[in-house]
Formats: C-alpha cells, structure tokens, sequence
C-alpha cells in the first residue's frame, strides 16, 4: 500500500508548507513509523471499531464512511434486482422460442453488453436521456427519504447502466440452463398434466435452471463492484467508488485500505449468501456435501 | 499434433460463421493496430481549434474533437496503443499466471502448495477492477503502469483456472500410464499434460484480451491510464463526455471501436469453445 510514490501530508499542505511542518504532520498520522508497526497500528484499531483517520478529509473514516456506503449499497441492490428481473424473463423467451428472431435479438443485444465497458453505458445514457430527451438528471444522488421521486430519477440511470454490464451473463446462463431443463422428462410430465406455459416455464424449469445462473451472479458480482466505481465516477454518485478514487488521487492510504477491504468483503459476503441460497433453491445441496 | 490440432481450430471456425466474422473483424483491428499511425489522414495531435466539433463530413469522415483534431486519424492511433496494451498485459497476465499456475498444479501435495493456494484465494476475493484500479493508482498514472497493473490483477485467476486444470489433468490415466513407462517430469509437463491443456489456455486468453482492452479503457477514463494527449480510446471517451453538452456525437466513435474490438475477441471465444468441446465437433 505505503508503494505510492508521493506523501499525503504534501497533499494536504499543498506547497504551502513550513519548516518542520512536514515532519510535525507525517509524526502525527504515525506515518514515519515503520511499515509494520503501522500496519499494526492499523489492524489492532480495525479490531478496536475504530476504521483510522482521513487525511485528506481530515476527519475519522467511520463519519464519511457510512452514507457513502449506503449510497453504493443501494445502487448495487438496485443494479443486481434489476439485472435479475430483466435477465431471467429474457433468458426463458430465448430458450423457448430458440432459434426465433426473439432469440436472435437477445443474443445480440447481450453481445453488444458483453463487449462494452460499462461507463460507456453511462454515458450514452447521459446522453440520450439527459440532453436529448431531457427528462432526467445527469448526476448526484437524493435521499429516499427528502425526496422520493426525485431520488427514483436520480437512481434511474446509473442502475440501469451498471445493471446493462451483468445482463448478458444472466441472459445467457438461463437460456442454456433452460435449454438443458426443458428437455426432461418432468417437464414433459408437467405439460401432460395440462399445466399452463406460464407454470411449467417460471414454476418447474426455472428453479432447476437457478443454481447455475446465481453462481454465475456470484462470480460476475465482482464485475459490478468494478462497473459500480466508474459508473459512480460518472453520474458523481456519492458512493464508495468516487471515495476510492479521491482517496487514490490524494494518497489518503488509510482510507484506501479500508475501502479495499469493504469491496473484497463485499464479494466475499455476496458469494457466501449465494451459498446459502443454493440450499433454499435446491434441497439436495447440503453443507456436508 | 500441432497441425492437426490447428486444423480443428480452423474448422471449428468455419462450423460457426459467426466467429469467422470475429476473426475478420479481429485481424482488421491488428492492421489497424500495426500500420493505423502511416494511414491516418491527419496528424491526430495537431489541434485546429478553427474547425472543432465538426459533424462527419468529407474531410473528417469521423468528424473532429474539442480541440479540432481528426477523429478517425485518432482512432487509427488508438488501435495501435490498445493492442500494445492488450499484447503487454496479456505477456504479463496469461504468461506470469499461466506458467506459476501449471508449475503449482504440477506440485505434490503439500504444506507449501496448501499456502500459495490460499494466499491466491485470498488475492482472488478483490474484484478484477478494483484491484487494477488499486495497483494501476499506486505504481502511478500512466499508460505502461496502467498496463503492468491490468497484467497483475489478472494473474490470481490465471493461477487458479491452471492449478486446478494441472491437479485434474494430473491424475489422468495417460499421464500415470506416461509415468509408468518412466518419462521424465519435464517430459510429462510439456510433451503430454501441455498439448491437453492448450485450448483451455487459448479461451482463457481471447476471452482476458477482451477484458484487458475494456479495463484499459476504464482506468484511461478514471484518469489513471493513458494521459493526454495519447489518443486512448477510453481517454478519448472521458474528453467526449466531457463536452457532450456541445458536442455529444464524439462519444461514439471511440465507443464503436471499443465495441468491435470487444466483440470480435468474443465471437472468437465462442468458436473457441466449440472446437474444444469434443462433443460439438
């Protein structure tokens, strides 16, 4: 972490710097210490509660931590959800109508979603439905609870781009999933029954051809997280991602080291809770295994 | 062995015609890549702040930037820095990572094998994105750190993908029967286990090109990639939306590019996996 070339107290002194000031400053923030002791000093406060101390913000982590986290919290929710929804219903028409002009124009679509980084999403976003259309605001976030509507707006379009970026996978994993499920011999045995399309597609196929589509979310969640800071660079989200990126810019290292931590747990905890919910799904799978 | 495995590859192309048109499209972006900066119309650093944000017309068949500059000469340039990056990082990356995960695969059980696999376990729980972002912002922001950053973030999954394929193709019989007859480990390692594992090699790196070109084109757009004036495309993008209130039109361009090259390398993937499925042949 301490690699980076350049000293955060420069930053926070910005040339105007006295004699001695610099080194009062580094004294302070512990940071003419040895690595290791910093490091210990560190990860014994972690342990404590105590997340460390902004330099550049010049406050403790833990005041501008947590709305910034709520903020990407909700964003990413949104974007999965959405992911969901759209991408299940699309992926079972594709597979039951294969080889249709439905078909083809699912695959294409989540083609172009594979091969495009997400912010250009974003962007173009921006730019058909805020200078074209001018129907929603380009940047900045409202609280649920000032504004509920307006926070809807200000939601719509960067949920929608980071949303884009894991499509694709959910399309095209359910569709093959479907592919495989449809030809068993249960859900023959369903349509003898006389069940409706609607029962035999969404009750009895899909929830065998789940399993393999939550462990592709699991895998892909991590894509998201990185779509998830650029996309909130560019609609100036007050999230996580633009306080990684200030805190990069100005060598803030202890918030660095906590906002690195928080994006690996995140995924950590995404891909256990998807472990957990293998097991509502699909009875069979146990932890014994 | 060779011929005939590159005669699969090739029909398994042929078989899919859509990946053939990933394959045209790829090879095109190499051309541009290689001779872009001789064919370009106009020098793509020589600003003309006469004619800026001009439409596509004759002269400017992509139209020009904020500062007047050719578009498509920009875009030619641009072709030749994303292949550089995705030839460097993909040295770094599928090189690095593939050659410590088969040397980790081949390993015997043990207390050290248990530990780098944990360590890379580790390594692995950061997002791709991030941890570029992370190593890219730390070695500071340039094109060449941006790259050695996209290399190394791509390594822990490399390392995991070929322990694991090693460990399993390990305990094939034609790997025990190999042994048997007493060939060397050397031998094992390049002769038999290497041929079996190429395809899964060649998957994993069209499909990491892919991704290398779109998080470079991320980190140039954080800001932390590619510095101005370098004609990146995902730089190019940034300064687009950046004035896209005057001129949204510039985004496009470089986006189209992206998407192509993106695409290609994905086609390719899909025709890829065709050939090394034994039952779709």
């Amino acid at each position: 972490m301490q690699f980076l070339p350049g000293d955060p107290v420069h930053y926070l002194l910005r040339g105007y710097e006295a004699e001695g000031q610099v080194e009062a400053l580094r004294k302070e923030f512990n940071l003419d210490k040895p690595l290791f002791t910093q490091y210990y000093i560190w990860i014994t406060g972690l342990l404590k509660g105590n997340l460390g101390f902004s330099i550049f913000y010049q406050q403790e982590i833990s005041g501008i931590f947590i709305p910034r986290f709520i903020a990407t919290i909700e964003l990413i929710t949104l974007s999965l959800i959405l992911s969901v929804i759209l991408g299940i219903p699309l992926g079972i028409i594709s597979a039951v109508k294969v080889g249709s002009f439905e078909d083809g124009l699912i695959a294409i679509i989540s083609l172009i979603g594979v091969s495009v980084p997400v912010f250009v999403f974003g962007v173009i976003l921006q730019i058909i439905f805020c200078i074209y259309l001018d129907i929603l605001p380009t940047i900045g976030r409202v609280s649920f609870f000032e504004d509920i509507f307006d926070s809807i707006k200000h939601l719509i379009l960067p949920v929608l781009s980071i949303s884009l970026g894991l499509l694709p996978y959910v399309i095209r994993n359910v569709r093959s999933e479907m592919l495989e499920v449809i030809k068993t011999d249960y859900i023959r045995t369903a349509w003898a029954k006389g069940l409706s399309p609607f029962k035999v597609y969404y009750k009895h196929a899909l929830r065998n051809s789940l399993v393999g589509t939550l462990a592709v979310i699991g895998i892909n969640f991590g894509m998201l997280l990185g779509g998830s800071v650029v996309t909130e660079l560019v609609f100036q989200w007050p999230g996580l991602g633009t306080l990684f990126i200030q805190a990069l810019m100005s060598h803030d290292y202890q918030l660095i080291q906590i906002l690195v931590l928080v994006y690996a747990l995140l995924f950590t905890l995404v891909n256990f809770i998807v472990d957990l919910i293998y097991i509502i799904i699909d009875p069979r799978i146990t932890f014994e295994g | 062995m060779k011929d005939s495995l590159l005669k699969l590859l090739i029909k398994g192309f042929l078989k899919r015609k859509i990946s053939l048109v990933g394959l045209v499209i790829f090879l095109f972006f190499i051309f541009c890549g290689i001779f872009g900066s001789y064919l370009t119309p106009y020098d793509p650093y020589k600003t003309k702040f006469s004619n800026r944000y001009e439409l596509p017309n004759n002269k400017n068949l992509f139209g020009t930037d904020w500062a007047g500059r050719d578009v498509l000469s920009r875009v030619l340039v641009g072709a030749g820095i994303t292949l550089k990056i995705s030839i460097l990082a993909l040295c770094i990356g599928s090189v690095i990572g593939g050659i410590l995960g088969i040397i980790i695969g081949f390993m015997k059980n043990s207390l050290l094998k248990m530990l780098i696999i944990q360590i890379n376990d580790i390594l692995l729980t950061f997002p791709f994105l991030v941890l570029a972002i992370l190593i890219s912002a730390l070695l500071g922001s340039s094109l060449n750190n941006a790259i050695i950053a996209i290399g190394i973030s791509r390594i822990p999954r490399y390392v995991r993908i070929f322990s694991l394929v090693v460990n399993s193709e390990k305990n094939k019989n034609y790997v025990i029967s190999a042994i048997s007859i007493g060939a060397s480990n050397m031998r094992i390692l390049f002769y038999h286990i290497l041929p079996n594992i190429l395809p899964i090699f060649l998957v994993n790196t069209v499909l990491f090109f892919a991704l290398t070109i779109i998080a470079e084109a991320t980190l140039s757009f954080i800001g932390i990639g590619a510095q101005p004036p370098l004609p990146s495309w995902g730089l190019m993008i940034r300064q687009a939306s950046e004035n896209m209130l005057v001129y949204p039109f510039g985004v496009i361009p470089p986006s189209i590019a992206i998407l192509l090259v993106v695409l290609s390398a994905n086609l390719m993937s899909d025709g890829l996996r065709e050939f090394m499925d034994p039952k779709l042949r």
